[in-house]
């Protein structure tokens, strides 16, 4: 693995998260929780030199591609497409207001986003059935899928995770966003997931389970694809904290989508960015 | 639907009085797991702090987990999980928080619950309540908003609900849920659940009959049939139209969209002679459509002007509220065909209210309606 400079990574996933408070406090709607759980794995692709991309093309058509299976995150991938030049920063505080072209989930109109998605559950078929017409075109790109556990009951999820074994996807990278909550409820308690990397390496998939907010483990993981010979598909396991990054968020059911006001907004800024405020 | 009123406490309870739409569900939720040990509710959002909108809040620590839980997203397993726990004597009250997260479940309701009775020469009954809402306010958009009561009601075997009010929950649901041996879907309204009704009272000879539709204002010149929310428009339509303009409307208003009243809609288009349909979805192929049908096969002379329907813009919903505005019928829209029915006259003169928005007022009104 080339040099990483892991301090630079963490400023920017503090960023990011910033980024996120400031379009969901301003807009007054989004889920902060799971934007914030999914933020280091997102840094890590973008930041991180893992993904192939060029925000001055993105349609490239050797690009890697990134489906945001867990659309209620967009806020997390706007902050980044953002700041890579994908469009202008100026867009993020119109977040789900009038006239912007930022909605509360990702679409394809937005420069850098891959596919429609919020509707929970479609993401890693959409995302199979990219990898196998590149898979059928010879075209050397890669796919990512990143999906929360809360989808993962859906039973399409484990429909697509089927045929992607069956036709050796091994071009197909699902990362599991693991912050063990689903909407106002824990996932353990709700519907249990677990040993959930026991059952995608029964369904034929090589897994890998990796704490999501460690850059060490996230570049590890994903560090060997360009050279990876399996034929199977790839199931990165990120466990991650919902609402990451701000002390009372962390792990509260209250921040799947709640919106920071008064006191608590202030405690998030400074946790967030220590200088704040500025003069 | 039925001639029958059952025993039903909660109208007894609240007859005379006022309760939210919001109230009601609760009430009729509490009622259901009283009265019977068997019933089960389970979906997203049931148990936890915010209780499904309030409508099963804390009902989990009053009656067990084991009776009131959540759910995975995991739609189409919950309803084939319904179907087993119904066969088995259980009734289940399973909710979607939208409408549009029971579309992931469609082949178990329509092609299991829905045929079941039929399939099997009426030897097993699926006795459950689906319940869904309906998102409304702006910014619910494509995926959050859909108003698919025709979907389910073209499907023999499924009785789809559509209450308006909080007397039409308080007298439903609990038929529905202690007497009513199939399975039914009731489409609740996002913006209904704020306001505040004044229940009938309840009498030996109380109008609301459980599965029927109400007719809910007489009138001479104009019958309006309409569906859910739809059915509070037009009476503000029609106290509009009877203070600015002498027009008396009659109202229907639908609520059992499967089974409707089809005498009662014969009767009032025979003795106003026009008639306009008012649905929370979308016109073609849907219950204006099926409206239009009825007068058309029963009583085709009986309309002295052209039908006329009003329903969402066919396309899918905006999340712009400019838009949205313009997806949706309003107080202005409804008033402005009962004109132009009434009058003949796309030029009538009549001066329409100065209201564009519905979400605007449903979100500041509390009622009493």
């Amino acid at each position: 693995m080339k040099e990483i400079d892991f301090e630079n990574l963490k400023k920017k996933a503090k960023w990011v998260r910033r980024q996120i408070l400031e379009m969901i406090a301003s807009a007054k709607k989004g889920h902060i929780g799971g934007a914030f759980s999914c933020t280091d794995i997102l840094v890590a692709l973008y930041y991180g030199g893992i993904l192939k991309h060029d925000s001055r093309n993105p349609l490239w058509n050797q690009r890697d591609r990134l489906i945001l299976s867990k659309g209620h995150s967009g806020t997390a991938l706007f902050a980044i497409l953002a700041d890579l030049g994908y469009f202008d920063a100026k867009e993020l505080p119109t977040y789900c207001k009038n006239s912007s072209m930022l909605g509360g989930h990702p679409d394809r109109r937005i420069p850098g986003i891959e596919a429609d998605t919020g509707s929970l559950g479609h993401g890693i078929g959409i995302g199979a059935g990219i990898a196998l017409g590149a898979k059928m075109d010879g075209a050397g790109y890669r796919v990512f899928v990143l999906a929360g556990d809360g989808e993962c009951s859906e039973g399409s999820v484990w429909e697509a995770i089927v045929f992607a074994a069956h036709h050796c996807l091994s071009n197909l990278t699902l990362i599991v966003d693991r912050n063990r909550q689903c909407v106002l409820d824990f996932t353990e308690d709700c519907a249990p997931l677990d040993p959930l990397a026991n059952k995608l390496e029964a369904f034929g998939w090589e897994v890998r389970d990796i704490v999501g907010h460690s850059f060490k483990e996230l570049l590890m993981s994903f560090g060997d694809l360009p050279t990876r010979t399996s034929s199977k598909p790839l199931a990165i396991i990120a466990n991650t904290v919902k609402g990451k990054g701000v002390s009372f968020m962390e792990g509260k059911l209250k921040w799947h989508h709640s919106i920071p006001t008064g006191d608590e907004l202030a405690i998030a800024r400074k946790e967030l960015d220590p200088d704040w405020p500025r003069d | 639907m039925t001639n029958s009123t059952n025993e039903n406490s909660l109208m007894k309870i609240f007859s005379g009085n006022t309760a939210t739409y919001r109230e009601s569900l609760f009430h009729a939720m509490d009622d259901a797991l009283s009265r019977n040990p068997r019933v089960v509710i389970m979906g997203q959002g049931v148990a936890d702090h915010k209780g499904l909108f309030g409508t099963t809040l804390d009902l989990a620590n009053k009656y067990g987990s084991d009776r009131v839980f959540e759910t995975p997203l995991a739609e189409e397993a919950m309803a084939g999980i319904a179907l087993g726990a119904a066969l088995n004597g259980l009734y289940p009250i399973n909710t979607h928080m939208r409408v549009d997260f029971a579309l992931c479940c469609m082949n178990q309701i329509v092609n299991l619950i829905a045929k079941y009775k039929y399939m099997f020469g009426g030897r097993f009954e699926c006795p459950m309540l689906i319940r869904m809402v309906i998102g409304r306010s702006w910014g619910q958009g494509s995926q959050h908003s859909q108003s698919l009561q025709s979907f389910f009601a073209h499907v023999p075997g499924l009785t789809v609900v559509m209450p308006s009010c909080a007397d039409s929950i308080l007298t439903d649901y609990p038929y529905i849920i202690h007497s009513y041996s199939g399975p039914v879907i009731s489409i609740e309204h996002r913006l209904l659940y704020d306001v505040k009704f004044n229940i009938e009272q309840t009498t030996e000879h109380s109008s609301n009959k459980p599965l029927s539709s109400h007719l809910v204002r007489k009138g001479t010149d104009i019958t309006i049939v309409a569906t859910s929310i739809m059915a509070l428009e037009a009476l503000r339509a029609a106290q509009y139209l009877s203070k600015n303009a002498g027009i008396e409307c009659e109202i229907i208003d639908l609520n059992c969209i499967s089974h409707p009243d089809k005498e009662m809609v014969m009767n009032s288009v025979n003795k106003t002679g026009r008639l306009i349909i008012a649905d929370t979805g979308w016109q073609a192929y849907g219950v204006c459509a099926e409206i239009c049908r009825i007068i058309c096969e029963k009583s085709p002379t009986s309309l002295k002007a052209p039908v006329i329907t009003l329903g969402t813009q066919p396309t899918t919903c905006p999340t712009a509220k400019t838009l949205e505005d313009y997806f949706y019928p309003n107080l202005q829209t409804l008033t402005d065909a009962v004109a132009r029915t009434v009058t003949g006259k796309a030029s009538h003169g009549i001066l329409l209210p100065d209201e564009h928005s519905m979400a605007d007022v449903y979100k500041k009104f509390k009622g009493p309606f």
